[in-house]
């Protein structure tokens, strides 16, 4: 008895961890997503095709970089940007915002022959492993597991009587 | 037993494995993502077969003498199958890694981006409803329930 009332608190703390992930990654909107799409849409690299709010926790983000400006600054020409960041940081720009363009080819070579691996995810902030949104994946499986495994009890015992 | 026993850890790989290809940016950027979402294709095809006395026997009495749960399991299983082959396919259409440019598979980008992504999400879906519905055999395995000889 005592096992099946662990194993009940268990199964309630993944099903309610499990909910906050699905919120959290928008799972029924994106799965849902490809039946909202016509085939012939063009292409534009959206919020939601980034991957929405649960991008951010992965992105790192200059600490003097005020809210809401991003975006904006991000569709910027190379050349404007380059202006603007002269005059906000008098050639002491950030590292991550003095580089090229953002829309440059993930993994092209830059002068000094490194692969620029900025839009693969790699180098932001110096880690090559973030797993918090897989946590979040993992919870959001385990509370489609347990779903499974109690309805799949439910329904033997209404058959059984 | 050994089987039981190689057929548990390849279905914990393949979960892992999974998990950290949800997310392009979690494990070593979208090169890692790229070649083992290509590489998940190997486990699926191993558990398949692992499986095909089951699938082609259910495959053979589908209409005729199978239980209500094993034709529930095969169209899940179906289902996993299509969302697999739509998930590796979209991947192939969109990989900026390796080029695939060759296989002119057509669609607009954003199309193909949806598809990865939407094939994706259900197939994670899927994936916990069927490992609900195998929970007893997992549980034999870990040794949770005693198996009747």
């Amino acid at each position: 008895m005592t096992r099946k009332i662990i194993f009940g608190i268990l199964a309630i703390a993944i099903l309610v961890v499990g909910i906050m992930g699905f919120k959290r990654l928008r799972f029924y909107e994106r799965s849902a997503w490809v039946f909202k799409t016509n085939s012939e849409q063009s292409f534009r690299r959206g919020r939601f095709e980034r991957g929405g709010n649960e991008g951010r926790e992965f992105r790192s983000r200059p600490e003097n970089f005020r809210e809401g400006e991003r975006p904006d600054f991000r569709n910027l020409p190379d050349s404007v940007r380059q202006r603007m960041l002269a005059e906000r940081f008098g050639g002491q720009a950030p590292d991550s915002l003095r580089r090229g363009s953002v829309r440059s080819a993930p993994g092209e070579r830059d002068a000094s022959g490194e692969r620029n691996f900025r839009r693969d995810g790699r180098g932001r902030g110096g880690r090559d492993v973030r797993l918090v949104s897989v946590g979040w994946f993992l919870a959001v499986f385990a509370g489609f597991t347990v779903v499974t495994v109690y309805l799949d009890k439910v329904i033997k015992l209404i058959r059984r009587k | 037993m050994k089987m039981n026993k190689f057929k548990l850890s390849q279905n914990i790989l393949l979960i892992i494995l999974m998990l950290l290809l949800m997310d392009p940016r979690s494990f070593y950027g979208l090169t890692f993502h790229e070649w083992a979402g290509l590489i998940i294709g190997v486990p699926f095809i191993l558990h398949t077969l692992l499986n095909w006395t089951w699938i082609k026997k259910v495959t053979l009495h589908f209409f005729r003498r199978s239980v209500g749960r094993a034709r529930f399991n095969y169209v899940l299983d179906v289902l996993l199958l299509a969302g697999m082959v739509l998930m590796i396919l979209s991947g192939i259409a969109i990989a900026r890694t390796i080029d695939f440019s060759w296989l002119n598979l057509g669609g607009s980008r954003m199309f193909w981006r949806a598809m990865h992504t939407s094939s994706s999400f259900i197939s994670l879906a899927l994936f916990g409803i069927h490992l609900g519905l195998h929970w007893k055999w997992v549980k034999q395995r870990f040794k949770l329930k005693k198996v009747k000889a």
